[in-house]
């Protein structure tokens, strides 16, 4: 098992280091403050041909391996979680419609959808429907060769900036045998932007309601089979998740590396705070849970790319990073004592950042029930259920 | 015009041992000297416009290959290593009398690009010592270089002005870091660059002895390591705005600054 990068991947993290230290650091507090984040960022990173690596070069992609779109990952989110999200946003559907889709839906849509310049957004929340994901009540009924859709969809990221919402919807009336996905461009007729919402975690993705009222698409917009949406959706999350893992993994190294800034410079009883015994042993501890965490993640990523099923490797390593980002940003601001409360230091913008880490794509609740599932090889609510 | 380009690898931050009064090099990642990513960009401007080869050359442990991957993913066209023990602790002549060795070897060179400096030790030895070497004309500190008829015409970065000096070729110059923007490499550029050539020599290749290389070659002696200390003093003046002008001028004049 060797998890040591190559000489290639070496010089990519610094190239995309000098990326993120030329236009996401300097940013990332404005995006915070304003709420608003720079999406020409975006167009950027696609240029240097860093926006969704392992996509097929058949499809506009690099080919490149999970490794690699983790090493680009991480050194964004390192800077502001935001900015891994938003430019993932760009390559997600693409990679969903790929891993997915049908061979229609292939051909049709990633050339549409994974073109370095739009933006997509995932719409499966609603109000009721939230970690029980199977509960949405947002119906799509087949009306001659289109598809009508009436709901309502709550927190939905990227809201009003993307180009393209992929829809979790109902399709049957069984509860996780009736699920399926639509694409829906913006400006489709009866699609309409509701409230929106304010957030304390990852400000600059913007977030709230979308509402359908007979909105017609083609039926050709179905992506995936018909009634497995579900079963795709968890198939999905298997990949999903780790780049999740491995942003909490990218902010929670920012918070030590800026701790370890501070701990340096921090004068108080005449030496630096980072001579205390209790300051460096929670440096030591955040180093190490991070270490723990990006390789849990790698080793998941791995499994991917060897084609072995990572059901529990997935969610161990998105719990586990998750959590660490949670306490090591924690403790990154603990170090910094008041400044760490003030704005003028970006780990309070980490510690609020990670919060989403262990909510977003599964709660860590649900991590912990999909693991224990596959340890005692009983009931997995979710994946069984799907499959009947 | 083929063009050979000296490499060095720097930490990504330089850190002092304050006590051994040593650069901590151990566990900090090595990363392409900042002012060399300039010279490698003006041969790429170059090479666009008289055609030829660009060479990198660097002397340093097996994991200065990634440092050359960033530079031949940035347009380079092969690369040299010089990656032998006997090498080790070299001072700035004996690596540049190693490095001019590698640029002999090699021949029909015209031109030798070095940065300005390196960020860790900051000498501005090695480009002029090469020249030394190699017995060609040097011209340091440039901004601007134009090459016509078989001449270069450099314009210099002085402290307080430019001078536009002109060389007859083969000739190297040593380029300060805003002469230009250099370039990031594309995800397949680095892919690209693992395609090129990286030979790696040691010193018997090079017909190097012993005592030419390394800490035995080095006539320099280090004593200690330090980071300057900048002290800056605050001195709050009150008063109204005629007392501090005048206490301010009458500070200015006791140190001489007015």
């Amino acid at each position: 098992m060797d998890f040591s990068y190559t000489k290639e991947q070496e010089v990519l993290k610094n190239v995309v280091r000098e990326f993120c230290d030329k236009e996401v650091a300097p940013r990332a507090a404005e995006f915070d403050r304003t709420a608003e984040f720079d999406y020409s960022i975006i167009e950027k990173l696609s240029k240097q041909g860093l926006l969704g690596v392992i996509m097929p070069k058949e499809y506009g992609g690099m080919g490149g391996s999970h490794t690699d779109q983790a090493i680009i990952c991480e050194e964004i989110g390192r800077d502001s979680l935001v900015a891994m999200v938003a430019t993932n946003m760009a390559w997600y559907m693409a990679y969903e419609c790929l891993v997915v889709g049908t061979e229609e839906n292939k051909k049709r849509w990633i050339p549409y959808l994974f073109d370095g310049k739009k933006m997509g957004a995932h719409a499966g929340t609603e109000a009721d429907a939230g970690t029980d994901a199977a509960s949405v009540r947002t119906w799509a009924k087949l009306e001659g060769d289109e598809w009508v859709i009436n709901g309502t969809k709550w927190f939905v990221s990227n809201l009003g900036k993307a180009d393209f919402y992929f829809i979790t919807l109902r399709t049957a009336d069984s509860r996780y045998g009736g699920i399926s996905t639509i694409l829906v461009e913006k400006d489709t007729p009866g699609m309409t932007i509701g409230r929106r919402v304010d957030l304390i975690s990852n400000r600059a993705i913007s977030n709230g309601e979308l509402i359908f009222e007979n909105c017609r698409v083609p039926k050709e917009n179905l992506i995936g089979r018909l009634n497995k949406g579900f079963l795709d959706m968890m198939i999905l999350y298997d990949v999903i998740r780790l780049y999740l893992a491995i942003g909490a993994v990218g902010i929670a190294r920012g918070a030590l590396e800026e701790s370890m800034k501070f701990a340096q410079e921090r004068q108080q009883f005449g030496k630096p705070v980072g001579d205390f015994q209790m300051i460096r042993a929670m440096l030591a501890d955040m180093a190490t849970e991070i270490d723990a965490a990006r390789l849990m993640t790698y080793r998941a990523l791995d499994m991917e790319q060897r084609g072995l099923r990572h059901t529990k490797e997935t969610s161990m390593a998105k719990l586990y990073a998750s959590e660490i980002a949670d306490r090591v940003t924690y403790k990154a601001v603990q170090i910094h004592g008041g400044y760490g409360l003030t704005m003028e230091f970006p780990v309070q913008r980490y510690w609020r950042d990670a919060r989403l880490c262990s909510i977003g794509e599964g709660t860590s609740e649900i991590q912990r029930l999909i693991i224990a599932a596959e340890l005692l090889k009983s009931e997995n609510i979710v994946l069984d259920s799907a499959l009947d | 015009m083929n063009i050979v380009v000296c490499v060095k690898q720097v930490p990504q931050e330089i850190r002092i041992n304050k006590t051994k009064g040593t650069l901590i090099r151990d566990g900090i990642k090595g990363v392409i000297n900042p002012c060399d990513k300039n010279a490698i960009e003006l041969a790429i401007t170059l090479k666009g416009k008289h055609g030829g080869k660009i060479t990198l050359v660097s002397m340093g442990p097996q994991d200065v290959e990634n440092t050359l991957t960033h530079g031949l993913a940035m347009g380079a066209d092969q690369a040299v290593l010089v990656c032998d023990r006997v090498c080790a602790g070299a001072d700035t002549l004996a690596t540049a009398f190693a490095l001019a060795t590698v640029i002999k070897k090699l021949g029909d060179v015209q031109l030798v690009l070095c940065g300005k400096e390196t960020a860790d030790s900051g000498t501005q030895h090695v480009g002029p010592q090469i020249a030394h070497y190699l017995g060609i004309p040097q011209i340091t500190y440039i901004v601007d270089l134009v090459i016509e008829g078989g001449k270069i015409r450099a314009k210099r970065q002085l402290k307080d002005e430019y001078e536009t000096v002109e060389a007859g070729l083969p000739a190297l110059v040593t380029v300060v870091k805003g002469i230009n923007e250099p370039r990031m490499p594309t995800y397949l550029d680095i892919y690209g660059a693992s395609k090129k050539d990286t030979h790696k020599w040691c010193a018997e290749d090079l017909g190097l002895k012993e005592d030419e290389v390394g800490i035995q070659g080095s006539p320099t002696r280090i004593i200690k390591v330090f980071a300057p200390e900048a002290k800056r003093e605050c001195k709050m003046l009150r008063g109204s705005i005629e007392e501090i002008s005048n206490s301010l001028v009458n500070d200015l004049k006791s140190k001489e600054l007015a």
